[in-house]
């Protein structure tokens, strides 16, 4: 951002991504309070989120969602500081204010409407008192209405009043100091009136913005005496030179304070450091009047570590090209061993060398794109609280493991799938009260959301305590919907998987919160799109559990390089059980149905690849070749026949599509060490009845009968 | 970036021609000409508009396609991406090329911004013409000759890469 100016869109754009942080770890805050977690912190915390959107919503003009941040912050204010007690009724408000914050912020981005009604509730916060216009703003002195100190205001009369002049040195900013922090600071001392200085400040064209060019007078009042304010000027000592004097006589010593121009609503823009401003009108802002509140927000950011922003598009092209690297490495590493090696002392060593950077270097890449899943999970929390609202069931959300990290891709676009099959549990899941009470269960209802990585995948379940799937419902439903036929006998597993078929919804009547048009199948697709799985599990009575297998990243896949013939496909080792080499005894052919491998008393089709691919000159002969055992979907495991199994590695994933078009059978196309092209299996295509049928058809066709 | 490659790597490939010896040769200054790259396909000469071509390549193998139409060879790796190779010589009806290391891989324009791999059995020339002659009326069913050109006393015919990329209707699917 040094030196460059960005545009408004985009700075819009990083606020609404500072909102989803704010957003996300108010619910945090929100759940700590539930779950009797630090109190002061966590309402500090809550307090800062709203008052950081309320100041970039003020800034760039949004006023519904200024408005409402304004009102709600007094509020929060007023628990914050113990005037108002934080009993059920107000954590209530607490959480409905937020999720209303989330649908206000959604709105201004141009995602979604706001479905609650703030307008309603900021009339009922307002009725509570502290008055709008009258929000506390310990943070900055920025223009804002004159306004007095919020509670009572007859502490000890002994003010001290100072008048401090502020002069930034030319290497403040450099040295990473902000004058706006050190104002901050000195108005927690007490009440403040700030005349800004701009004489310095050149035209825009000879402008340096590196360079300081403002300079403050700081008349302040305070109860504090003059160590307190030292302790703050100790701070700025090389970067800035600050005269104190005492000021003793009675008359103010400020010009008379004029509102700026601001926002309607009296929200303020919090400008990232001293924007220019045109007029030279003193600024004025209210400060509290206790100056024991200590305030804990610049503390607690520094503790963090200090992080960038950075693109997606930049990530990706660095993720490619650490992808292009590795192969170039292989590349070079194969040429490299052609050469005898009497002439290449110490090559070697060398290629090994960058080759454990290189490694090195993928795995960092990677990490750079993972994010904890906690980001998905908490946007459910809100979710969570919607439900209870509009189905009147009570619900405990739990978590495990939700700083697990996934391609930060993934966890984008988890958010929707996981707030449907939350919306499934609570909806169709999680049973009445009274029917909970019934059967023995606690009136509150369960949902654990975990997540857990294993190996190169992350297994993401949500799981719940309710009542399972009705299967009697499903089952009548789907013969209903002509889904399958009324005599047809199913497996428990079968019906409960019926869930997933397109356009079937069990609720006898479509309530407010259930499925807005989006069925499981959608959920489904939506996983299996982003190279995942998603298994249901159910238990009459005791709950259900819904299990998303997750690729750790998009981008490299490890794989089994198998040679059919005289070409190689990869096999994605995620799905792969195990790798066997047949003895005749084992296979056995099922006229009509194709071939079969026997494995520890089970019959599992095999598939051959050859005949699946149209591969001329492969091995036919099951054991002279290896089968690879692989699960090709939920509940379908086959054995795919291939010539030889070359070995494993992480392949970076390419589009065949980008230049040509999608082909049945290949998920993707990749480049293989040797700087060949290669083609990644999709194993949900195979089928084990397809290549028999297929093959047959294709003998007949050729007038080739003979089996 | 394609078009410096396309320059240095076709002279690299090609005997350059002295000058255009026919009757394209005069009054170069009045009359825009259109240059074209000749390919040799079965002992037919076709013709490509020079701008659609972005790099000749020798022939690399390429991972075959399964379920895909005879005349799509397969994919190769073009600099990290993945590129389909078609065999023009399949495509246009001339029965399939067996391919050595001799044969080109002529890397074109397609729509849609993506980028085809041609087989062909040598790229002869770059000849300018002044003029196309559409074959709009024509009634054969090789709409991958969208025109042709006159050199010399030989007609050549223009592929259309857009035509050449999509599958005849009568030839998708299984191979």
């Amino acid at each position: 951002m040094a030196g460059t100016l960005m545009n408004l869109a985009a700075l819009k754009q990083m606020f609404f991504g500072e909102c989803d942080d704010y957003l996300a770890s108010a619910n945090e805050q929100l759940d700590a309070l539930d779950t009797g977690g630090d109190r002061a912190e966590a309402l500090n915390g809550l307090f800062r989120a709203v008052h950081s959107i309320k100041g970039g919503g003020g800034a760039f003009g949004i006023e519904d969602l200024t408005e409402f941040a304004h009102i709600f912050e007094t509020f929060m204010d007023t628990l914050r500081k113990g005037s108002r007690d934080l009993n059920e009724q107000n954590y209530g408000r607490l959480t409905l204010g937020f999720d209303m914050l989330a649908q206000l912020v959604g709105a201004a981005r141009g995602e979604g409407a706001v479905e609650l009604d703030w307008r309603g509730f900021l009339g009922e916060l307002r009725a509570l008192g502290g008055t709008p216009g009258e929000a506390p703003d310990p943070f900055a002195p920025t223009p804002e209405q004159e306004t007095p100190p919020e509670e009572g205001d007859e502490p000890a009369p002994e003010y001290r009043r100072y008048r401090l002049r502020i002069n930034p040195a030319p290497h403040m900013f450099e040295a990473g100091a902000d004058p706006l922090l050190l104002l901050r600071n000195i108005a927690e001392l007490g009440a403040v009136t700030t005349t800004i200085n701009l004489d310095r400040l050149p035209s825009l064209a000879e402008m340096d913005i590196e360079t300081p060019y403002f300079c403050w007078t700081v008349d302040l009042e305070t109860t504090n005496d003059e160590a307190a304010l030292q302790d703050i000027l100790d701070y700025v000592d090389d970067v800035a030179t600050v005269e104190v004097a005492t000021v003793e006589e009675e008359g103010e010593p400020a010009p008379e304070a004029t509102p700026q121009p601001a926002k309607p609503t009296g929200g303020r823009a919090v400008a990232p450091p001293p924007a220019p401003k045109p007029e030279l009108t003193p600024t004025k802002t209210a400060a509290l009047g206790k100056p024991e509140t200590p305030p804990a927000a610049p503390a607690k950011e520094d503790r963090r570590v200090p992080t960038v922003r950075v693109d997606v598009p930049k990530l990706e092209r660095l993720g490619n090209m650490v992808g292009e690297l590795v192969i170039a490495q292989a590349v070079l590493h194969r040429q490299a061993s052609e050469i005898p090696e009497t002439e290449r002392p110490g090559l070697f060593r060398a290629i090994k060398d960058m080759s454990q950077y290189i490694r090195d270097l993928q795995d960092i890449a990677l990490a750079v794109r993972a994010q904890p899943l906690k980001v998905a999970f908490s946007r459910l929390i809100p979710v969570s609280r919607e439900l209870e609202r509009s189905t009147g069931k009570k619900i405990r959300l739990a978590m495990a493991g939700d700083d697990t990290e996934i391609d930060k891709t993934v966890v984008d676009r988890l958010a929707e799938p996981l707030t449907h099959l939350l919306r499934n549990s609570v909806d169709h899941g999680i049973e009445s009260k009274e029917t909970r009470l019934n059967r023995g269960k606690p009136p509150e209802g369960t949902i654990v959301l975990s997540a857990r990585q294993l190996g190169s995948q992350v297994f993401v379940a949500i799981e719940d305590d309710g009542g399972g799937i009705n299967r009697e419902a499903v089952l009548r439903k789907a013969i209903q919907r002509g889904m399958i036929e009324p005599d047809a006998s199913l497996s428990d597993g079968e019906i409960d998987n019926l869930i997933f078929q397109p356009g079937f919804s069990t609720t006898e009547q479509v309530t407010e919160v259930s499925w807005r048009g989006v069925g499981m199948d959608v959920v489904r697709q939506t996983i299996t799109d982003l190279g995942g799985q998603l298994v249901v599990e159910s238990t009459p009575g005791e709950g259900c559990r819904f299990t998303l297998v997750l690729p750790l990243s998009l981008a490299i896949v490890d794989v089994l390089v198998a040679e059919v013939g005289r070409q190689r496909y990869l096999l994605p080792i995620g799905n792969i059980i195990e790798s066997v080499q047949p003895h005749p005894g084992q296979l056995v052919d099922v006229p009509g149905r194709g071939r079969f491998l026997h494995l520890r008393g089970g019959m599992l089709p095999i598939i051959a690849l050859s005949e699946e691919f149209n591969v001329p000159g492969a091995i036919t002969d099951a054991t002279k070749g290896i089968l690879v055992i692989a699960e090709l979907r939920r509940g379908l495991v086959a054995a795919l026949q291939v010539d030889d199994v070359l070995g494993q590695e992480p392949v970076v994933v390419k589009s065949l599509e980008r230049n040509y078009r999608k082909v049945p059978g290949i998920a993707a196309a990749t480049i293989l060490g040797d700087g060949r092209a290669a083609l990644i299996v999709d194993y949900s295509s195979l089928s084990p009845t397809a290549a028999p049928r297929r093959r047959r058809l294709e003998r007949v066709a050729r007038g080739d009968l003979t089996p | 970036m394609a078009s410096l490659f396309q320059a240095a790597q076709f002279q690299a490939a090609v005997p350059q021609p002295a000058a255009a010896p026919t009757n394209a040769g005069a009054g170069l200054e009045t009359v825009e000409m259109l240059q074209f790259v000749t390919l040799d396909v079965h002992g037919r000469s076709y013709a490509l508009p020079i701008g659609v071509v972005i790099e000749f390549r020798t022939w690399i193998e390429p991972a075959p396609l399964p379920h895909s139409p005879p005349y799509v060879l397969g994919i190769i790796n073009i600099r990290g991406e993945i590129v389909p190779v078609f065999d023009v010589g399949a495509r246009l009806g001339h029965g399939p090329t067996q391919p050595s290391p001799q044969h080109v891989i002529t890397l074109v324009q397609a729509p849609d911004d993506q980028v085809v791999g041609l087989l062909v059995d040598d790229v002869s020339d770059i000849r300018a013409v002044k003029a196309v002659t559409p074959l709009a009326a024509c009634e054969t069913d090789a709409a991958e000759i969208e025109s042709v050109i006159e050199i010399g006393n030989s007609v050549l015919g223009v592929i259309s890469v857009a035509a050449l990329c999509c599958s005849p209707p009568d030839d998708d699917g299984e191979g």
